[in-house]
């Protein structure tokens, strides 16, 4: 996998509401409608995003007509969660050390 | 400056644009239905003017239809409540399914004068789930974008 889609990945998480059309997403597909109700202010927003993620390779768009609904695309999102997985070595090392230090922290207040 | 008052459990958001326009034309732009035909819903969703109906006075409706870019209309529909020419608008987006709802959002729009220019800020405030908000905002602001360009052809004209 190339670093670039790793990137265009993680640049179309970056943003609270493009994550919240992915959540919507994960429950099934959906038309631009659906995903900016219910207060349709927001359907041209919207809009702009589905085209950010379809770039990024997030989701996927039908052809039927204009409906075109959204449907969420996992293999990019595999990918990221495989590149942070690298770091839960570090992760566990260090919540052993944590471990270890809140049983000296105990044992010093046992023994006042 | 002053956060309009909001009643218990309501939730919303600000945004504050300078418009490159007096005051007088702002206002306009924003209670004519010939100006606001052109910037309500964006550069890239219509809401044709013959679907407009803006009554603008305290208790007066006003309603909408927005073509949306999949070939759905949706309609809007609300109350204005406050009406202060050219500083002072508020108005209701009522809930056009249940238009018996009392959860209605409010927007209070308060136009500065800061001369050639027109500071608007825009407060909503209402019942919608919270995360419903962020994307309002930035459909409004892509709302505001379309206003900027109207104005723009507007003042050209001059």
């Amino acid at each position: 996998m190339g670093v670039d889609s790793l990137s265009n990945t993680f640049a179309a998480l970056a943003d609270p509401t493009r994550r919240s059309i992915l959540a919507r997403l994960a429950r099934g597909e959906a038309t631009v409608n659906e995903l900016a109700e219910p207060f349709p202010v927001s359907v041209q927003a919207v809009s702009k995003h589905l085209k950010v993620l379809e770039r990024a390779g997030l989701i996927t768009r039908g052809r039927t007509a204009q409906l075109r609904p959204s449907r969420l695309r996992g293999r990019p999102l595999k990918d990221a969660a495989d590149w942070l997985e690298h770091y839960r070595d570090v992760w566990e090392a260090s919540f052993d050390s944590l471990d270890e230090h809140l049983k000296e922290i105990q044992k010093g207040r046992k023994d006042d | 400056m002053t956060e309009p008052p909001t009643t218990e459990g309501a939730r919303g958001f600000t945004l504050i644009r300078v418009f490159d326009a007096p005051r007088e034309l702002v206002w306009e732009v924003f209670t004519k239905p010939e100006h606001f035909t052109h910037w309500f819903g964006g550069s890239d969703t219509a809401v044709p003017m013959e679907t407009l109906a803006m009554d603008v006075r305290p208790g007066g409706a006003w309603s909408a239809v927005m073509n949306t870019p999949d070939g759905r209309e949706l309609p809007f529909a609300g109350t204005y409540r406050e009406v202060v020419e050219p500083e002072r608008l508020v108005f209701t987006f009522d809930n056009t399914n249940d238009r018996s709802d009392p959860n209605v959002e409010v927007a209070t729009v308060t136009f500065n004068d800061l001369g050639d220019k027109t500071e608007v800020v825009f407060n909503q405030t209402g019942h919608l789930p919270e995360d419903v908000y962020p994307r309002t905002r930035e459909g409004t602001s892509t709302f505001f974008d379309a206003l900027a360009e109207r104005l723009a052809e507007l003042q050209a004209q001059v």
